[in-house]
């Protein structure tokens, strides 16, 4: 095969995201190409790039969640979009997002562990709807007596909640100086009183 | 934070603030639905009592915290609501640490131990929980798929349904053999026939025939003018050849033909 132009392999890249089903890897756009005419990483990551900047004036927005890419609509479009959908979003309750959240910052964390945080005992069903839906997975066992279960989250978990990856979520650090201002914020209204 | 997000509200306060703090006042019908939707668990309790009194969770004041805790779990009470363990454990460990903050610190244990107070394990709980409301509130607000973003996917034509083919037992095989048997039965002709067969050398044959021809029908590998000894040696000779993995049998669906073909 003759090496192919830029613009050529930015639309074959832009059609190998857009028909596949799930998102793509960098790696795995590289895989479909020969070997000896394999576009490297910085090329690829330069098409990307330029296919995320095609995208700014469009209703679709090209996201990268873990490592994988795929396009997507622009959230402010919902209000439209979710007329289309035929399965109405489900909601999930404060118990099982708490649940999940625990998962994906401590990780990888036991049922005791979840409990212990949260102060009551973790629902089976709760955990059956976040294993069921592929956001976590069992990551082997922890080495105490009992050896029980260790959770983690997964790469369908960083789709779904539309995140690159987990470091998207606020760090804990940034949690405790926020909380440490609402409490100064606190005194300063005692003081006032 | 997007506080204005309706969404983070929702979640953050809940329709705490319509439930009566009880005591002599009217406790409305809804109340117990209210408040087992409205709290988590006892942190969760605590932890609105703590905001809405202003409180620093580094400095609980625990006789007044405990107090008004106390009088939610009445209400519970009074209202046959099936009470948790836990909010009854974690009313236990208010009065704990009230009784030992009442008491005087214990000289025994030596001067230099500071003893720590009674309060920190309650207010580390209390924040590590806090931390993970916030982190839950902050998920609930990503935009979703399905909800909020929607998957951007050109599907392509339907691709050919491609025929799977899938390994046979052996007694598929022995089945189709019986009926090769049988047809062999109806049709040769009576002729007593000295020829011998040997399987070694029928081996080599099938090999040959479908390197030759390619993959085969399973009756197109029999000749049915040997008559049964020779139908009988050609089959062992595939039981052979599969045995060895040099050739495999395959077969669509249960009742279509059975295949045979060199394993590449």
């Amino acid at each position: 095969m003759m090496s192919i132009s830029f613009q050529e392999l930015k639309n074959v890249v832009e059609a190998a995201i857009l028909t596949s089903e799930v998102p793509i890897s960098i790696r795995q756009i590289q895989s479909i190409f020969p070997d000896d005419n394999c576009p490297d990483n910085m090329t690829v990551e330069r098409v990307l790039l330029e296919l995320q900047r095609d995208c700014d004036e469009r209703g679709i927005e090209l996201k990268k969640l873990g490592d994988g890419y795929r396009f997507q609509s622009r959230p402010e479009f919902a209000q439209w979009l979710c007329k289309l959908s035929e399965i109405r979003p489900r909601r999930y309750s404060r118990a099982l997002m708490e649940t999940l959240s625990i998962i994906a910052f401590r990780q990888p964390v036991t049922r005791g562990d979840i409990e212990n945080i949260r102060g009551v005992s973790v629902s089976t069903e709760i955990m059956r709807t976040l294993l069921s839906n592929e956001w976590i997975e069992q990551a082997g066992h922890k080495e105490v007596p009992g050896r029980p279960a260790l959770f983690r989250t997964t790469r369908q978990f960083l789709e779904y909640f539309n995140l690159e990856s987990l470091d998207e979520l606020p760090s804990l650090d940034l949690l405790e100086r926020q909380a440490s201002q609402e409490s100064e914020t606190v005194e300063e209204l005692d003081a006032e009183d | 934070m997007d506080s204005d997000n309706p969404k983070i509200r929702q979640i953050h306060e809940g329709n705490i603030e319509s439930i009566p703090i009880p005591g002599e006042v009217y406790i409305p019908a809804n109340a117990l639905e209210v408040i087992t939707q409205a709290f988590e668990g006892p942190l969760d309790l605590l932890l609105y009592l703590i905001r809405k009194n202003k409180f620093n969770v580094l400095d609980i004041p625990v006789a007044e915290v405990a107090e008004q805790y106390a009088r939610y779990i009445d209400l519970m009470q009074i209202i046959h609501l099936e009470l948790a363990g836990e909010y009854l454990a974690m009313a236990a460990t208010l009065t704990h640490i009230k009784s030992r903050l009442l008491l005087p610190p214990r000289q025994e244990d030596g001067d230099d131990e500071e003893e720590e107070d009674p309060r920190a394990e309650l207010a580390r709980r209390l924040e590590e929980y806090d931390r993970i409301r916030q982190v839950a509130m902050l998920l609930e607000a990503r935009p979703r798929v399905g909800r909020d973003v929607f998957v951007a996917n050109a599907i392509g034509p339907p691709k050919p349904k491609q025929v799977v083919f899938e390994s046979i037992a052996i007694v598929d095989l022995i089945e189709a053999f019986k009926n090769v048997l049988r047809i062999v039965e109806f049709s040769a002709p009576v002729q007593v026939n000295k020829a011998t067969y040997s399987v070694k050398d029928r081996v080599d044959d099938i090999r040959k025939k479908l390197e030759d021809i390619g993959p085969l029908r399973f009756d197109q590998l029999f000749d049915r003018t040997e008559g049964r000894a020779g139908i009988v040696v050609t089959f062992l000779a595939l039981l052979e050849l599969i045995n060895s993995n040099t050739v495999y049998a395959v077969q669509a669906t249960s009742k279509s033909p059975i295949h045979i073909q060199l394993n590449q």
